[in-house]
């Protein structure tokens, strides 16, 4: 009875800390209440990319901003599409998956890309970007009978990278490799203990992978029609159309911040981020960070090789046509805040 | 030769039932014939699927997060290959999906009941087992199972393996604990005419404790299967290349939703049939219990 007692008051005081400690999850700006005209919702997941959208909250001119973290891209876009945020940060292929299903979103700057790396086990014998030995590699496998497994996140960008390098390099991502959906959170622990011989995360956790020497970098999978793109921001359609102050508030904070995370002020803001809700080591961070490239243009042509390769991977029902993609990218608000023309911000067909 | 007296029988709750075997509030119940008790239970389906039209055609919310139900019915025909556009990853997997997930079940439950029946019998036994292992249970037991899932790919790596183990994670737990309550709560009366009768400690365990606890037992196996199925599928996020699981994430990170509808579904009638089955295999080991109960 003592004993359960005990229990008792252990689980008691548990619970009322862990109450305590989860007060207040979400960072607001700081901009003066008197002036401010109200405040927009911003949401992002939480990848290093991600987190420089934490740093809006100050560079919306009249504005309060309330960043919301999601743990998944899926809930943040449901949200948006559901009207209960205003600005939401997703990737490239949550924006094709969404315009395949008709959710009324439109994309509206882009944000930061890079951010891959096809990491290989170290017991993996390849020097950096021999593609050639590489290939030989998985062709020896294939024959053995003992396919290449390489760990990836099913619908993410670093995915659809991977499975459009490949065939650049000669390899068929279907037959000569088997892809192997592991979560991003899992690739540490499936390269260190064999289950696989390679993987392509997204930062921090690339660098968490490398700095360890769990993995090694053998190459970062660009050199393909989509490119390193990576993020964008997206709006609800209506809320777009209803908020036009809103939304140049926004281009203007996103046309402040994407320029301001190049410059050294800008980078210890945003590895502070990072270290802050990832819990990502500095040395990590820095390593992260190199590999990111703050982008606030919208390659269309980018775009479509996205979308093109997601179907012919069965991964949306339609083959998305340039004039359904343009339905859903506005160049408009980006041009009028930064002053270049949409063909600068890669508009196009 | 005059037939014998009908005999009031007693179970293993020690509880006495009339001679005829069931009590008339039960007997009334169960005469109601099948096809009502059927109707009966597909009245709140039925009124959940028309709520849903409703809000459908009310436009509440885009149709691309709310499918229509014939959207998702449209898409188990995609699913099971009876329609060919358009194509998509997991057109014509029905079947296979079902399979695989349903042998990962199997496989998980199965380890999930013989652990949990015999580390909850020894806690409801034996004190020492009690102090030894219940405040690790405690600690396990409330954790999150996907939370679990890095840990498996250390311990175990990647495919079936871990899908087992992370399904037999899922269900152990209230397996465990229900085994511990029902073992625990085992009539006194019945041990003392147990040793009377010149049971062992193990004896006692196999013919007495584990029969008398078995109502327990089976309620704690019906949540550790619909836990297993829950685990399955989720467990089906990692390194698998069939599955409902494999086909809900899949579909749910394209924000496929009539998909994710259809893989939801499918994976509740799953569960369903399973405890049906699971009711099917213990029913005579438990009816004694079903007749002493009040339900009406």
């Amino acid at each position: 009875m003592r004993f359960a007692r005990l229990w008792a008051a252990v689980a008691a005081l548990l619970i009322a800390g862990t109450a305590l400690a989860g007060c207040g999850s979400s960072s607001t700006g700081n901009s003066d209440p008197s002036t401010s005209k109200g405040t927009i919702v911003v949401a992002s997941p939480q990848c290093a990319h991600c987190l420089a959208m934490t740093l809006l909250t100050d560079k919306v001119p009249g504005y309060d901003v309330k960043v919301e973290q999601f743990g998944t891209l899926t809930g943040l876009a449901a949200s948006l599409a559901a009207g209960k945020i205003d600005v939401g940060q997703i990737d490239y292929t949550g924006l094709v998956s969404m315009i395949d299903k008709g959710l009324p979103l439109v994309a509206i700057s882009g944000q930061v890309n890079g951010g891959s790396d096809f990491v290989v086990s170290p017991s993996v014998d390849l020097d950096p970007d021999d593609w050639a030995a590489f290939k030989d590699l998985v062709l020896q496998r294939k024959a053995e009978g003992k396919k290449f497994k390489i760990a990836s996140e099913f619908g993410s960008v670093q995915d659809i990278e991977l499975r459009l390098q490949l065939p650049e390099k000669g390899i068929d991502a279907n037959q000569d490799v088997e892809f192997v959906n592991v979560p991003y959170q899992g690739m540490a622990q499936a390269l260190q203990n064999g289950s696989v011989d390679a993987a392509i995360p997204v930062q921090p956790i690339a660098a968490t992978i490398t700095n360890s020497k769990i993995g090694v970098h053998f190459a970062y999978p660009y050199d393909q029609a989509a490119g390193d793109l990576t993020n964008v921001v997206v709006v609800n359609k209506d809320w777009l159309a209803k908020n036009p102050d809103r939304i140049e508030a926004v281009m203007q904070g996103m046309n402040t911040l994407v320029p301001d995370l190049s410059t050294p002020q800008g980078q210890k803001d945003w590895a502070a981020a990072v270290e802050k809700y990832t819990g990502t080591s500095s040395a990590d961070t820095t390593t992260a960070l190199a590999q990111l490239k703050p982008d606030i243009a919208m390659p269309f042509s980018q775009i479509k090789a996205i979308a093109h390769a997601m179907y012919e991977q069965n991964l949306i029902s339609t083959d998305l046509s340039v004039a359904t993609l343009k339905e859903h990218i506005d160049y408009g608000p980006l041009s009028q805040a930064t002053g270049k023309t949409p063909a600068e911000l890669g508009a196009g067909s | 030769m005059s037939a014998a007296p009908p005999v009031a029988q007693v179970t293993p709750a020690g509880t006495s039932v009339p001679a005829g075997g069931r009590l008339p509030a039960q007997k009334k119940s169960r005469s109601l014939p099948r096809a009502i008790r059927f109707g009966l239970g597909l009245i709140v389906p039925t009124l959940i699927v028309g709520g849903w039209q409703l809000v459908v055609s009310a436009k509440l919310l885009p149709s691309a997060l709310l499918p229509a139900p014939g959207k998702v019915i449209e898409t188990f025909g995609l699913w099971l290959g009876i329609k060919d556009t358009p194509q998509m990853f997991y057109s014509g997997h029905l079947l296979g999906d079902v399979g695989a997930t349903s042998q990962r079940v199997i496989v998980g439950f199965a380890l999930a009941t013989v652990m949990g029946v015999v580390v909850g019998t020894a806690i409801g036994v034996w004190t020492l087992a009690d102090y030894l292992l219940t405040p690790t249970l405690r600690v396990l037991g409330p954790i999150p199972p996907p939370t679990w899932i890095p840990v498996v790919i250390v311990i175990v790596g990647i495919g079936q393996s871990a899908n087992y183990t992370l399904t037999f994670l899922g269900a152990l737990f209230p397996v465990v604990a229900s085994t511990v309550t029902a073992v625990s709560g085992v009539n006194r009366e019945l041990l003392r005419a147990g040793r009377m009768m010149g049971h062992g400690q193990l004896g006692l365990i196999a013919q007495v404790v584990i029969p008398g606890a078995l109502p327990g037992i089976v309620g704690g196996l019906r949540i550790g299967l619909g836990l297993a199925w829950m685990m399955a599928v989720t467990s089906e996020m990692l390194a698998v290349h069939s599955g409902l699981g494999y086909t809900l994430w899949n579909a749910y990170n394209y924000f496929d939703y009539p998909a994710v509808f259809a893989a939801m579904i499918l994976t509740g009638l799953c569960g369903l049939l399973s405890d049906v089955v699971l009711q099917l295999l213990t029913r005579k080991a438990t009816e004694w219990h079903a007749e002493t109960g009040v339900r009406r």
